[in-house]
């Protein structure tokens, strides 16, 4: 699936990981990728807090890269540690 | 050596499929990723490994009989050279990505043997060698290969267990030195008994690339060829692991490697042929999951092994053992 991850976080998060911003191009498929790998996690792990959450592309892109940088076996568990920390900082 | 690597060529590019060039490929200097990583519980992977308390069977030429305590120290690392994949995303492989990579394997291995006077470091292992790793991601398994096209391991007994070795008119010192060739091919997927189990199957080989065997055919201050060169070269191996849902941030595991080895003759008769013998390495443990990084202590575990023994001119020796606590390092 096509991501709607906003631009400016998947600079951050490229640049995170390669150290240098990428072309437009590699900027959309690893956007793309993020967005595969651990969206449906977040989404599901979302509508399962209390209270529940429906975020928006930008918190859900946000997640996604803490997910990303998160420990985990599984991308679910990389997900969930991502919800947790947002969780966490909204105070929830 | 021609048909190994067209098959694993062959496998490849199978592997590979269409799909894969419709996307962007990446190329990546020194960067590590985490295509094939050695199992847990393989005895001699390029890894920084402490096995302390430990203990084993006596040496050839301990002076005191009977078990010991002997740690053993491995140090060593697969070094990244250079990576190409059709997944931009560090990390694991998504289903439908594959990638494949250089790495420069390099490690040492020692044991030190506390029971001998003047606790004799008994010998030391190096080994060097290129390896291309290979992985392609289905939807709930993966697939991988590793290919080491040249290897080259050294070894050296202690001076000092040498010393109280020589004590013995029949001592010889071999020099066991080779350059080889090695392959494994990996079965891997998750969530087979639990939500975030991970499971691997392996199977792999390995041979000295020259006909003279896996040691000189003369001792290491003489000419002349005294020694009967090894006869059945070709190691195979099986390895199977299972880790279990992650707790507290680590994952619970067993691994289990088997492999069939020569055991050195190295004065072979009809009376007195050369030998081979399974050896068996077992670990239980704990341990980050795999790509984890910024955690210094990446497992600790309970090890035994048993089979024929791995330190240099010691393979000569079979039926030996050795158990301890580990523990693995890296960052």
């Amino acid at each position: 699936m096509a991501s709607d991850y906003p631009g400016r976080t998947i600079l951050i998060a490229y640049f995170f990981e390669n150290k240098e911003a990428g072309t437009t191009a590699e900027r959309q498929q690893f956007s793309d990728e993020l967005f595969n790998r651990f969206d449906a996690h977040i989404v599901t792990e979302c509508a399962n807090a209390v209270p529940p959450l429906d975020p928006s592309p930008r918190i859900r892109a946000s997640i996604a890269v803490m997910a990303q940088n998160a420990p985990g076996a599984t991308n679910k568990v990389k997900a969930r540690r991502g919800v947790a920390a947002y969780l966490t900082f909204r105070g929830f | 050596m021609r048909r190994p690597r067209l098959f694993l060529l062959a496998l490849g590019l199978l592997a590979v499929g269409s799909e894969g060039y419709a996307q962007e490929i990446q190329t990546k200097m020194f960067r590590d990723a985490v295509y094939y990583e050695p199992l847990l519980g393989e005895p001699r992977p390029a890894r920084t490994m402490l096995l302390i308390p430990a203990w084993s069977k006596e040496f050839p030429h301990s002076v005191e009989p009977g078990s010991r305590f002997a740690w053993q120290i491995s140090l060593g690392d697969e070094l990244p050279i250079l990576t190409v994949s059709n997944q931009v995303l560090a990390g694991r492989l998504d289903p439908g990505k594959w990638g494949v990579g250089l790495w420069i394997p390099i490690s040492f291995h020692v044991i030190e043997d506390f029971k001998d006077v003047s606790n004799p470091i008994v010998d030391t292992d190096y080994r060097f060698g290129f390896m291309v790793k290979f992985q392609r991601r289905f939807e709930k398994m993966a697939l991988g290969v590793r290919f080491v096209p040249w290897n080259h391991e050294s070894t050296h007994l202690g001076d000092e267990y040498t010393l109280l070795a020589a004590r013995d008119p029949a001592f010889e010192r071999i020099n066991v030195s080779y350059e080889n060739w090695e392959y494994g091919f990996s079965l891997e997927g998750e969530e087979l008994f639990s939500e975030g189990d991970v499971w691997k199957i392996r199977q792999g080989g390995r041979k000295p690339l020259g006909k003279d065997g896996y040691y000189s055919d003369h001792l290491l201050d003489s000419e002349d060829k005294t020694l009967t060169p090894s006869v059945a070269n070709f190691e195979p191996s099986v390895g199977l692991e299972y880790r279990f849902s992650e707790w507290r941030g680590r994952q619970a595991y067993l691994s289990a490697d088997a492999r069939h080895q020569t055991v050195y003759t190295y004065h072979q008769t009809p009376e007195n042929p050369e030998e081979r013998q399974w050896s068996f390495n077992w670990q239980i443990g704990r341990a980050v999951p795999e790509g984890t990084g910024g955690v210094p202590l990446k497992q600790y575990f309970v090890q035994f092994y048993r089979g024929v023994n791995p330190y240099g001119q010691l393979r000569s020796q079979k039926d030996y053992w050795s158990a301890g606590i580990g523990f693995v390092f890296g960052l």
